[in-house]
């Protein structure tokens, strides 16, 4: 693949993630879901930075990739901490919860409708079972029975 | 502000447009244009805001809108070819003809699964699979059999290793499966460039696939779990980017101990069952106007990105510069200098730049981890003398015995 070729993939590649990522941060309520999609926003900037720094022959952008990734690592610690804190005020993980903090004057965000939850979505996932049952032979059943009396 | 952004990256877009216009050909007849409207349409109706039905619709035009993309990249250097003359003008339509055919198997997959998300992953996999083969069949006019073989032999693999099947076929799904990962091996030495640009094909499509799904996904569970796979396919992605330390850190500190985090918060935080704020967002408009800006700030970038080879060219011409061509086999010219070394010396120059002259940002990286491990510490720590605080918790707070 030719060099230039090669590096406008990376790059689409970087681009996309950091679309996609800005488009989840706008849209999602969900605070730990839009932490998420700024760690992908993140991800695609580091794509491109190693694209980059491929191109050129350069150090600098994996150098600056990593130091992203320790920041993230900061930013993630800081940040879970304090959506934790948060939740333990408001009992949801909503953003929307905190809009009285908006400025004077704007109207409030209220939902206008909601949809209700799909049938099949009720349902949690099982887990198909696995394994072998043990046979339960006279001693284990006995301490069962003693642990259920107890 | 949304609209703020969208108007700068729409003026700026356009700014671009009529910049490089005379000469090239005009952005609206390029597939580009095309799948960024088709994408932005179906993250419309895929985000968590509509109906299932609708959602349905979006995934499939997203996956269009996809192909779309991956393919503007080789028909931008299409001119090249079709200059050498082998060709006719009408190929390129051809190809995407054919390729935007083959979504039609995994819609199929989606169909007939009722939607398991990892099956219509598979599905979407093996097509990739068989849709860059044919691509660099029809670019090299020669069938790679080996790569082939290994497709075969690991689609079989999969398919006999699946779930439900009885032990005889997965111990063949084994065998074959391992055969495929052999002939792998036998290729990796000197990663071809038929190898790399498959490779690479799948991860990224692979790669925003998940992002789409991370950010479509109602359950926030379900949206962790697809950013892992996102963070998995990044790490593919930068090494065969040739950043391996890079890669491997991706997948251990943001898979490994970052994700892990935040599954811990998710699960600490999980109110009972699923909650009303996932299903709704902020309704279809601010979905809409969210999407177009996503796609306006992907089109000014990638416009920019596709438009480099004419200035890279144009660059190289007058002077030497410091590009030149990675498939190593280019006649030798004045390219000795800069390519970052592979193998051996990769972890050797990363370290002797990281620890040479990037020693104080390291410094200063350590003080901040310390910083934030402090910090976040501190937030949640309750303090015993304060009168108890005046909650505005709608809600009993179960959890907050278990910080």
């Amino acid at each position: 693949m030719h060099d230039v070729a090669s590096l406008q993939n990376y790059l689409l590649v970087g681009a996309l993630l950091f679309g996609v990522g800005l488009v989840g941060f706008i849209v999602r309520r969900n605070m730990i879901v839009m932490f998420l999609c700024v760690e992908m926003m993140l991800q695609g900037v580091a794509v491109s930075l190693v694209a980059w720094g491929r191109f050129q022959g350069d150090w600098g952008g994996q150098m600056l990739v990593i130091f992203a990734i320790a920041v993230a690592a900061c930013e993630a610690a800081i940040g879970l901490a304090l959506i934790l804190a948060l939740y333990h005020q408001s009992g949801r993980l909503d953003v929307a919860f905190w809009q009285d903090l908006r400025e004077e004057g704007q109207p409030a965000y209220v939902d206008r409708q909601i949809p209700e939850e799909p049938q099949d979505e009720r349902a949690w996932p099982k887990l198909t079972p696995a394994g072998i049952e043990p046979a339960i032979d006279e001693g284990e059943r006995e301490r069962r029975r003693h642990r259920t009396a107890v | 502000m949304i609209a703020i952004s969208t108007f700068t990256v729409f003026s700026q877009m356009l700014f671009a447009q009529t910049a490089i216009a005379d000469g090239s050909p005009g952005f609206t007849h390029t597939p580009l244009f095309w799948s960024l409207i088709l994408g932005t349409f179906g993250l419309w109706l895929l985000l968590p805001a509509g109906a299932t039905p609708v959602r349905a619709i979006g995934a499939l035009s997203g996956a269009f809108s996809l192909v779309m993309l991956f393919l503007a990249a080789p028909l931008a250097g299409w001119g090249d070819v079709l200059a050498a003359g082998d060709l006719n003008r009408e190929t390129p339509a051809l190809i995407v003809a054919l390729l935007s055919l083959l979504t039609i198997p995994v819609a199929l997959a989606a169909a007939f699964t009722r939607g398991k998300a990892f099956v219509v992953l598979g599905a979407l996999t093996i097509v990739l699979w068989l849709a860059s083969i044919a691509g660099i069949a029809v670019f090299k006019f020669s069938p790679p059999l080996r790569i082939i073989l290994i497709i075969a032999f690991a689609l079989a693999g999969m398919l006999l290793y699946f779930p439900g099947a009885r032990r005889r076929q997965r111990a063949v799904g084994v065998l074959l499966a391992t055969l495929a990962l052999g002939l792998v091996a036998s290729l990796a030495p000197g990663l071809g460039d038929e190898v790399e640009q498959a490779l690479f094909g799948v991860l990224a499509t692979l790669v925003v696939v998940s992002a789409v799904a991370t950010i479509s996904m109602r359950s926030p569970v379900y949206s962790a779990i697809w950013f892992a796979v996102t963070l998995l396919t990044t790490g593919g992605i930068l090494l065969l980017e040739g950043a391996a330390f890079l890669g491997v850190a991706t997948v251990v500190v943001y898979a490994g101990a970052i994700l892990v985090t935040f599954l811990f918060v998710l699960m600490l935080a999980q109110p009972e069952g699923h909650a009303f704020y996932d299903r709704i967002s902020w309704g279809p408009y601010a979905v809409f106007v969210a999407a177009l800006a996503g796609a306006a700030t992907v089109g000014g970038l990638t416009y920019r990105v596709m438009s480099l080879d004419e200035r890279m060219i144009a660059q190289e011409a007058p002077a030497m510069t410091k590009t030149q061509d990675s498939s190593g086999v280019s006649p030798a010219g004045n390219q000795a200098a800069a390519r970052l070394p592979g193998g051996d010396d990769h972890m050797i120059g990363l370290g002797g730049n990281l620890f040479g002259r990037h020693l104080i940002a390291v410094e200063a990286a350590g003080v901040l981890l310390f910083a934030a491990l402090v910090g976040a510490a501190s937030i949640n720590i309750k303090r015993k003398e304060e009168p108890p605080s005046v909650a505005r918790s709608p809600a009993p707070n179960p959890t907050s015995a278990a910080t």
